[in-house]
Parts: structure tokens; sequence; C-alpha cells
């Protein structure tokens, strides 16, 4: 047999050179995978390894139906980069312009710039990019202001000791509109224009636009709440913020099989409200025929619950455009009706008037002489603030109530006494917060009784030398509306969960009682004379409906007197009387009214009238039984 | 003796042989495994990106649907389509306790059962006949 050419020695140099070079391969994964493992493992997860956030879905503000008020919306930053454009898409830049709702000279401007020019300022040490000046305002020959938008990378930079110099540098991205909704952004993509682009990021917008902006308050661009309930509920709204950890490409994708750990975001919760877009929208349509007709300095109206105090509608003017909130002064943005405080005149008679009821002084058929001028009270000579009228008779408390009367009015106070009487407004709500859960609430003005001057007890028990925000005002009326308790204004009815699960329902909230329910009865019956024939404010009246309310004329403090041209007008009211459904306030600051003076049967009854009779229907309000008139039958317990 | 060596040799071979078979299968098995993973991970990860678009559209649907439903451009629309569209006045609003359903069919009953001739019910089959 032949050996042929697998001699001996021959196989032994080829298994030598076949076990050397497995050996080396050996050697080499050892050194990959033992000795130099951490290093190279750390190189791979910093080439691959990424941890993608996923941002959590802001909750939406939805009223009381459901309507939403506040939502999240993708939009697209559109830009482009002129370094890429080609010649064939030019013509298709008259349609870009249009959908972009931009002047095509300044489109075709933007697109045809290529470069700008760069000051570039350098220390004598520095290498970095520190100190680069970019030069984006002012007129230059290239003419674009991207803001911050572009970037410089350093070597575009010409560094000089301790220098300074201009350079050309390319635009990359050139900003043409901000926040493009999704729809125009499909129709801008179909176009096919190369180098046009859009970056997503995500807006709130408020599709109601100024409709309850006091209310819901905004989110700015940097993502912060800043105002209303959007602030309030923050934490409800935010939610969580989730991620994943994995691998991306040599391409920058997400390679999903890679995924090692996930965190699903938690979706913030929605909140309702207890506001209604349509009486919301019926307030704010009065406040601007209340601006058109009187030109007011502000206006504030305010609808509740008469039987669970939360707030239906909330409008003040002026108000502002909550997806153009950066346009709006500061001053616009605040919530007059809890932010500033006015005197509350005569709407603040019910203090006195309850106060005395409820402590058995008077019956509402006492009578009271309200021709004097002035009364000795503990010693001393007191001198009353005059009524517009004389009266020729005994004025019985209803009708101090129903006419106004400031002498009538301040003897009741006397009757009470300023402790009393201080009493009887702190628990009215007067001069403290009434837990109105956002706005920078204010608490008003109510001096203790030590601090009250001789005259205090003639002028407090008719409004003046108190201050309160409209709200407080409104919620003392909502006293003898809701049977005696002083209601918390409330505004948030629901917290819900991203399914619409109910997670938190608020309730009414009661804060003390005041007075007793047979005495708000008599209250709301001597107000409701105040809307009838010889009442200040018989314009109020519904037909077919007990109309219970007050009047109030404050004279402004103008320079530490009280002016006898700008006064606060205001009407405060709610009906049926019998079984209040609805709490109204209109009040009007400062009202320019043609020939006349603005009291509040001139600025705020008429108002309160036309309100009430779109509730009405609204609401379905049912008329009250007339006086003596039994029902025929039961049914459910009700009367048919 | 020599046969027996034989027997070994080509048992071991066709061991080797079907180890190789099997080795490779898995390998190749455990590369399609790991293939079809991957793709999943991938379709799951353009449905999850296709769900979030059509979340997203449904949002700025219910968003548009709402700004449209807003009382302000009710208003607008009104003018602009001269609907004539104007809300009800109470003066001309009857306000009742009882179903408005039966409240109606009474009134549109009312002297069904009088002697009037006019108020009679007729029914076509039978004054055919």
């Amino acid at each position: 047999m032949s050996r042929g050419f697998a001699s001996n020695y021959r196989i032994f140099l080829l298994s030598a050179i076949v076990v050397l070079s497995f050996a080396g391969i050996g050697t080499r994964l050892v050194f990959l995978h033992v000795i130099d493992r951490g290093k190279l493992l750390g190189y791979v997860e910093q080439v691959r390894r990424q941890v993608i956030v996923e941002p959590a879905r802001r909750g939406n503000i939805y009223d009381s139906h459901l309507h939403l008020l506040a939502t999240n919306q993708s939009m697209y930053n559109v830009g482009v980069d002129p370094q890429v454009l080609r010649p064939e898409d030019r013509e298709k830049w008259h349609e870009l312009a249009s959908l972009l709702g931009m002047p095509y000279a300044e489109l075709e401007r933007i697109m045809s710039t290529k470069t700008r020019q760069v000051r570039v300022k350098t220390a004598k040490t520095e290498t970095s990019t520190a100190g680069v000046v970019f030069n984006v305002s002012g007129p230059s020959t290239t003419g674009v202001s991207t803001g911050a938008n572009e970037t410089a990378t350093s070597d575009d930079e010409v560094l000089e000791e301790g220098g300074e110099s201009t350079k050309e540098k390319a635009i990359r991205w050139a900003k043409l509109r901000e926040d493009v909704d999704e729809t125009t952004y499909d129709k801008i993509a179909a176009l096919d224009i190369k180098g046009v682009y859009g970056n997503r990021v995500y807006r709130r917008v408020y599709p109601h636009n100024s409709l309850a902006s006091h209310l819901v308050g905004y989110v700015n661009k940097a993502g912060a709440a800043a105002a209303g309930v959007e602030s309030y509920a923050d934490f409800y709204l935010r939610g969580q913020d989730g991620w994943r950890e994995g691998e991306r490409d040599g391409r920058r994708r997400e390679l999903a099989q890679f995924r090692t750990r996930e965190v699903q975001p938690v979706d913030g919760f929605n909140v309702v409200l207890s506001t209604d877009i349509i009486i919301q929208h019926m307030v704010e349509e009065e406040l601007k025929e209340l601006a058109r007709k009187y030109n007011p300095d502000k206006a504030t109206i305010i609808v509740s619950d008469a039987k669970t105090g939360f707030i239906l509608a909330m409008g003040n003017y002026p108000n502002f455009n909550l997806n153009e909130y950066n346009t709006a002064p500061l001053d616009v943005q605040r919530n007059f009706a809890i932010t500033d405080q006015i005197d509350p005149g005569s709407t603040f008679k019910i203090v006195p008037a309850a106060g005395a009821l409820n402590e058995g002084l008077v019956r509402p058929n006492t009578r009271f002489d309200c021709s004097i001028d002035s009364i000795e009270y503990k010693g001393a000579v007191r001198r009353f603030m005059p009524d517009d009228h004389k009266y020729d008779h005994l004025l019985t408390v209803s009708e101090i109530i129903s006419r106004s009367s400031n002498v009538g009015a301040a003897q009741l106070g006397m009757l009470l006494g300023e402790q009393g009487m201080y009493d009887y407004a702190r628990k009215f709500g007067f001069g403290e917060k009434s837990g109105f859960p956002f706005g920078g609430e204010i608490s008003g003005t109510l001096n203790p009784v030590s601090k009250w001057s001789g005259i205090d007890i003639t002028r407090i028990p008719a409004g003046y030398s108190i201050s309160a925000t409209p709200l407080q005002i409104h919620y003392a009326m909502g006293v003898i509306a809701s049977g005696g308790e002083l209601l918390r204004p409330q505004i948030i009815r629901q917290v819900r969960d991203s399914s619409g699960e109910i997670v938190y329902s608020f309730d009414t909230a009661v804060r003390r009682r005041v007075i007793s329910p047979q005495v708000a009865r008599e209250m709301a019956k001597m107000l409701q004379g105040v809307a009838q024939r010889g009442g200040t404010a018989d314009n109020a009246a519904i037909p077919g409906y007990e109309v219970a309310g007050k009047t109030g004329t404050a004279q402004k403090l103008i320079d530490g007197r009280y002016s006898k041209r700008n006064h606060v007008g205001s009407f405060v009211g709610f009906f049926p009387a019998s079984r209040p459904e609805v709490v109204i306030s209109v009040i009007v600051d400062n009202a320019k009214v043609p020939g006349g003076s603005a009291y509040g049967r001139v600025v705020g009854a008429p108002s309160f009238k036309r309100i009430g009779e779109q509730l009405i229907q609204y609401l379905d309000i049912k008329p009250p039984f007339e006086t003596g008139q039994k029902p025929l039958f039961a049914m459910k317990g009700n009367p048919q | 003796m020599k046969k027996d060596t034989q027997a070994f040799v080509n048992q071991l071979l066709v061991y080797t042989l079907v180890m190789f078979c099997f080795s490779g299968s898995i390998g190749l098995g455990t590369v399609w495994m790991r293939h079809q993973i991957s793709l999943s991970a991938n379709q799951a990860k353009v449905l999850d990106a296709r769900l979030v678009e059509v979340e997203r559209r449904i949002t700025e649907t219910r968003a548009a649907i709402e700004r449209a439903q807003d009382p302000s451009m009710l208003k607008l629309l009104n003018a602009q389509w001269q609907l004539g569209l104007v809300p009800p006045e109470p003066r001309k609003t009857a306000t009742i306790d009882v179903d408005p359903v039966m409240r109606l069919a009474a009134k549109h009953n009312r002297g069904l059962f009088t002697d009037s001739p006019v108020s009679t019910v007729s029914f076509q089959g039978s004054l055919r006949r």
C-alpha cells in the first residue's frame, strides 16, 4: 500500500496548524468573553442600550355633561432643511404656503435662505463651543430667524485666539410654523416636498377657547400647569410616565425583541367639573352684553346650585382665550370673583335682618322708624347713612329689605350689637376664605369689633366699611337659599380614571349652619318683596316664578373718599323662593350708565332676569304652586 | 477482532452524522425561533404604534367635534346659514308636571268619544268593504 501524500510529517504539520488556529481563536475568545468582557459589554451597552420614556397622557377636563373642556392633541412644528430641497418641488410651494397659512413671499424667503451668518467669539484658552453667539436678531443678508430649533456643530465654528469673527453656516432646520394639526400635516406630507418635515409635540388644547377660562386654567408650553383646575387638580391630571429599556440598531431604531424591562405609563385621571358649558355660555353672553352696554371695569356672574353649592357657571369680564393665554395680560387672567374685594353694599343687609330674626329680636312685621337721621346708641348720637327716599310710615323688617333702607338696616344692626353683628357677618362667611379651591382667593375685610369706629355700627349693616369678594356675597345669599346653611363652593364633581370609572366623587360640603330653616324661609319671603312692585328691583321678576333677591349699589372708595360717580352695582338672588334651585349673582364694577347711575337695579337685575329665564328652560325649573293652591294628589311623594 | 473495529468505526460515523444533523437542526431551529420572536416583537411594536396613532386620531376628532359643538360656534353657524333658530321663550312655553307624551295624546284624543261626527274613528279596510 502506497503512503501517498499523507506522510506522517505532513499529517502532523496540518494537525499542528489546525490546533494552533483553534488555540488562537480560543485565546481570542477568552480575551473577548472573559478578560475584556466588562469593557466591551460597557461599550455595547453604551452604543445599543437605550431607555425610552413613554409619557403618560394628561387627563381631560370635562363639564358636568362630559363636554371636553381641556384635552391633549398632537401637533407638529413644521420646518425645512433648505440644503436638500429639490428644484422640481418648487411648484408645490404655493400649496404649502396656503396649508401653513403664511404668505408665499415669507415661505419663499425661508426656503431659499441656505446659510446664515454666525458670529463666533472665543476666549483665549477656550477650545470648546462655549461663547458661541448666534446672530439671530436684526436683519442680515440671510435674514432667517429660526430660534431655538437651530443647532450648531463644533466643526462649523471658527476659533480664534481671543478674537471674534463671522462665518456663513449652513441652515439645516428653519421653522416654518408651530402647532400644525395632524390633518393639515398629513396634507403637507402628501405634497412630498423633500426637506419639509415636522416634529411631533403634544399640546394642551381647549376646544371651547375662552369659555370658563378662569375656572379651567391652562398648561403652558413648558408643560407646567399654571392656573385654574389645571393647576389645582394637577396631581390627578398629570399621570405617571412609563419607560422601557432595550436595544437599538445602527439606525437608532428600537429592536423590540431585546426589550428587557418595561414599566407602563399610568394615564392621568379625568376631572369632571360641576359647570355646564350651556349655562356658562349664557353667563358669558350676558357679560358680553353688559360690557357692550355699560363698558364696566369688571363684571362677574356666578350661578350655583342652591341645594348643593356646586358652581354651575362662573364668568368674568374681561376674560381670555385659553389657547392664546400668552397674549392675555396677567390682570385679565385673574378670577375677579375671588381675587378682588368690593363693598357689598345693600346685598349685605340680609345679614343684620337674618341675625335679628334668628335671635328672636324682631319679627318680619316689627316696625322701625326709618325717617330719622340719627339715633342715640350706647350713650352717643350716631348719624345714619341717609336713605334715598323719605318714608311717611314706620317700615316693617320686610319693607326695610324690600326698600333697602340704610337706616332700618343700621337699627337692626344696633339691636344685634357690635359683637352680634360681627358674629353673624362671620357666620355668613364674610372676612374668611370661602374654601374655593384655587385662583388665589382672598378673605375680604371684616375688622374685629375692637377696631370698629363709632359710626361703623351704622355703616356695616348697610354694607359699607366691609369688603368681600363676589363669591362671598354669592354664598352669603346661598345661606338663605339652602335653608340656613353656609355651603362650601365646589367646582369638581368627580375624578374618573381613563376608562371612565369614578375614582372619587365630591358631595355637598356644609361649612356651618348659620340660621334656622324657619328664619331662612322668612328671609326668602321677605326677599321676594325686592322683586315685586314697590321693591328696589321689580324688573328682576320672572312671571310665574317667585324671585327672591337683593340689589346692591356701593359707592367706590377712590382716593380715600366714596365716589358719587363710581359704583359697584349688583343683584344677588335665587328662585323659586319657596324651593330654591339656583342662586345667581350679577356684580358689575364701575358701569358707565348713560345719563344715570350704575344702580344694582339698572345693571344687575335685568341680567339676573334674562339668565333666570334661560335657566328655567334649560334646567326645566317648574313654577311653584301659587299661594293657597293645594296639590290635587301626590305621586311618589311629590305633589302633582 | 477486525470486524468489531470496523463495526465500531461505522457506528461512530453514523452517530457523529446523526449528532451533526441533530445539533444543526437545533441551531437552525433556534435561529428560526429567534427570527420569529423578533418578527413578532416588531409586529407588536407596529400594532402598538398604530393603536397609539388611532387613539391620537380619536382624540383629535373628539376635540374637533367639541369645537364644532361650542355654543358660540353653533350661534355663528345659525347666523351664517340663516337657520333662524331662536332659544325658547318662557312666554311661549307651557310648563307641565305630567308626562308630555300622555298630555299630547290626551290633547289629540280630546273629543274622540263625543257625539260630534267629525271625531269618529275609521279604518281604510272597513270602508272598502
